[in-house]
């Protein structure tokens, strides 16, 4: 049917009120027409008593006084006669009205009002109703018999109560008519103006501009209902903003990040070529290009695990792995660097630990974490390594001394192309890539990252791998399952 | 003329600091913000070539922080941002001219030579005193129709004499805009070089051109 919610609102309201006004209407007309056949059968018994009163008589004799003169509608030549009839206790009558002839009239069963009433088509065929009266005729004072018991039956035609009721009816359906004709029409303007600020803040969402994004809804006055769309449209514009934000600000770093080494490149290869030079300078030329090129290389690969990692595009491939060997074998590529910088591994304790996982983005979890480590850790310091296998998280601890971070600076470690200040003064060593790819990997293997720096410059990197017991025990070799991120 | 470049990128750096030292400049280098502004504070520079993403101290700061200390030393920005409202930063903290990174060091070079000429309200990029002309983009001199061959260090000295033509420049303005950090100082190396000169230039028959004040310093013009 149909969408609108103006027309169904429309439908929905004028239908019900139709339905009230209808109600209301044949509710009204029936209690007036009951009201008003009580008050003509009211009418008929108060005459049909009158006329018990002309009766007298005791045992079989009665006799009736009637003046047709003063009752001409019961006379034989009357327009629209009415009739009566007087019966005895036996049902024997005692008189006819002389409208009636020697017709017979139906009696109607008396109720507890003492008369009864009913419809019926008068003996010349008109409709109308039959009121029946029990009664007692007058006897002669002092009289040795009991009152005799008679009935005394009057009928007349309702052909006017009819027609009242009738101009009642139509006026009525008038009425009705004219409500529900209006109450649409106010209900259409109701409904107009309350839907009219749907459409306003359909224009304003329309004229939403994505690049101006900090712009919000601003509708200060709308209805309640429309307040809940207006705060959470503008909820999810503030979301929007800062996904936009943070993705122009990554092309605007990932465009520094190429352009400074490029710049370093072009300058050395035009000074390198200005004029005639020795052989070792173009010698030293070469290497420094060779040298920018490869950390050039390294960002590149980095740049693209990360939006791998990131579009989900790459699934997991799960398996079980054995946590202490892989972290060796990553660490025995790192062991030269610390070695130099006169760092203090520690390794407390080796438990066996096997996390389900996939053991490629491990490792490059792993070389991540440790070459942070290695990097940022002080000459002479200490780095820390520490696995703790729990039943269904396996946790490894990794933390190096000689951080210069602040509490401030911790939270931004995941961030894209965020550096400490310090890391800064090296540009073109580290992108500030690693620790973002490493949480982004980790989740893609359904574990968590976090870090925290504690007092002294203990900087602490911990990872949460799920352990699958069920999963760690099928053939090594064989993927057992695949895991893709959660958007 | 002594430049002062502030990058903290090593090939960026050692290059463009070697390109200016071939082109005849005294260059000082510096490797984060604090110490390119205490230099720059420290040294009257012709001209600054500044980064904008430095440790330490950011460009801008660097930046804002001298020209609130009154210093009016033409300053060079060099950035990886070429977005309009970087540019317009850049500009509106100070600076009188943008390179957007990767740049060619060609431009670099002409870029610089112009701020220095800007510093001395020179348009002409060719210097005349007398008939002595000093063609400041392709570095030659010339007295009337006869080509002066110059060392490096001659020519920064003379060219930094015709900017100032007709003013009284002082052994130390000489020794702080001609030399740079590394050079050994010797206290009659200016005297020595201002020798040279005056061979190359005047000789025998032609009008003194480079005047002695003494005890103050020296004042190139015609007249005495």
């Amino acid at each position: 049917m149909t969408r609108s919610i103006r027309a169904r609102l429309l439908v929905g309201t004028i239908a019900g009120s139709s339905l009230v006004l209808l109600a209301t209407g044949v509710l009204l007309y029936r209690s007036v027409r009951i009201a008003m056949r009580a008050e003509f059968d009211r009418m008929l018994a108060a005459r049909a008593r009158t006329l018990a009163s002309l009766v007298e008589g005791e045992g079989s004799e009665f006799e009736v006084e009637i003046d047709y003169r003063l009752l001409p509608e019961f006379g034989e030549n009357a327009a629209r006669p009415e009739y009566f009839q007087i019966r005895r206790g036996d049902g024997q009558t005692i008189e006819r009205s002389l409208s009636l002839g020697d017709g017979d009239l139906p009696q109607a069963d008396r109720t507890a009002e003492g008369y009864g009433a009913c419809s019926a088509a008068l003996p010349d065929g008109r409709p109308g109703r039959v009121v029946t009266v029990s009664a007692s005729a007058r006897t002669e004072k002092r009289s040795r018999h009991p009152s005799a018991a008679i009935t005394v039956t009057v009928a007349a035609e309702t052909a006017e109560l009819e027609r009242n009721l009738a101009r009642l009816r139509h006026l009525l359906a008038g009425l009705g008519l004219l409500a529900i004709t209006l109450a649409a029409a106010t209900l259409y303007g109701v409904v107009r103006r309350g839907l009219r600020q749907l459409d306003d803040l359909a224009t304003k969402i329309a004229a939403i501009d994505p690049n101006r994004l900090p712009e919000r809804l601003d509708m200060p006055h709308v209805p309640q209902e429309l307040g809940a769309v207006v705060t959470r449209t503008n909820e999810l514009l503030a979301r929007l903003d800062r996904v936009l934000r943070r993705e122009r600000s990554f092309s605007a770093d990932v465009a520094h990040e190429l352009r400074t080494p490029l710049a370093g490149l072009r300058s050395t290869i035009e000074l390198a070529k200005a004029r005639p030079r020795e052989a070792a300078e173009y010698r030293a030329a070469l290497q420094e290009c060779l040298s920018i090129t490869t950390r050039m290389q390294s960002m590149v690969e980095s740049l693209l695990s990360l939006a791998r990692a990131e579009s989900g595009a790459e699934a997991a491939l799960l398996r079980p792995v054995r946590i202490w060997p892989l972290l060796s074998e990553c660490w025995s590529a790192l062991a030269d660097r610390a070695a130099r910088k006169r760092v203090e591994v520690i390794w407390p304790g080796r438990p066996e630990a096997v996390a389900v996982s996939d053991p490629e983005k491990l490792a490059q979890v792993f070389r991540n974490v440790l070459e942070n480590a290695v990097s940022y850790v002080d000459e002479g310091g200490r780095i820390e390594l520490r696995v703790t296998p729990n039943r269904e998280r396996v946790e490894i601890e990794i933390a190096n001394s000689g951080s210069h971070l602040t509490s401030e600076e911790v939270s931004h470690v995941f961030d894209r192309f965020w550096r400490g200040s310090k890391a800064r003064e090296q540009t073109g060593e580290h992108f500030g890539l690693g620790l973002c790819l490493v949480q982004r990997l980790v989740a893609l293997l359904g574990g968590s990252a976090a870090v925290r720096h504690e007092p002294a410059g203990r900087f602490v990197l911990t990872i949460r791998l799920p352990t699958d017991s069920t999963a760690a025990e099928n053939d090594t070799e064989s993927p057992s399952a695949t895991r893709t991120p959660a958007a | 003329m002594r430049v002062l470049v502030v990058e903290d990128y090593d090939p960026v750096r050692r290059a463009v600091v070697q390109a200016l030292e071939e082109e005849g400049f005294a260059v000082d280098s510096s490797r984060d913000g604090r110490e390119g502004l205490w230099h720059a504070r420290a040294t009257p520079y012709d001209a600054i070539v500044l980064d904008l993403m430095l440790p330490e101290l950011d460009g801008l700061s660097v930046l804002r922080e001298l020209r609130r200390s009154g210093q009016a030393t033409p300053v060079l920005l060099l950035t990886a941002r070429d977005a309009v409202c970087d540019r317009v930063k850049g500009l509106d903290a100070g600076a009188d001219d943008y390179l957007v990174k990767p740049f060619a060091l060609e431009e670099l070079l002409a870029r610089v030579r112009a701020l220095v000429r800007r510093r001395y309200d020179k348009k002409d990029p060719v210097l005349r005193v007398d008939d002595l002309e000093i063609d400041t983009a392709r570095r030659t001199v010339r007295r009337g129709d006869q080509e002066i061959d110059l060392t490096a260090r001659e020519y920064a000295l003379l060219e930094y004499l015709a900017l100032r033509q007709g003013e009284l420049v002082t052994r130390t303005d000489i020794w702080e805009h001609v030399y740079d950090f590394h050079s050994t100082a010797q206290s009659n190396v200016v005297d020595v070089y201002i020798g040279y000169l005056r061979r190359k230039i005047e000789g025998p028959g032609r009008r003194r051109l480079i005047h002695t004040r003494r005890g103050q310093g020296y004042v190139l013009g015609t007249d005495a």
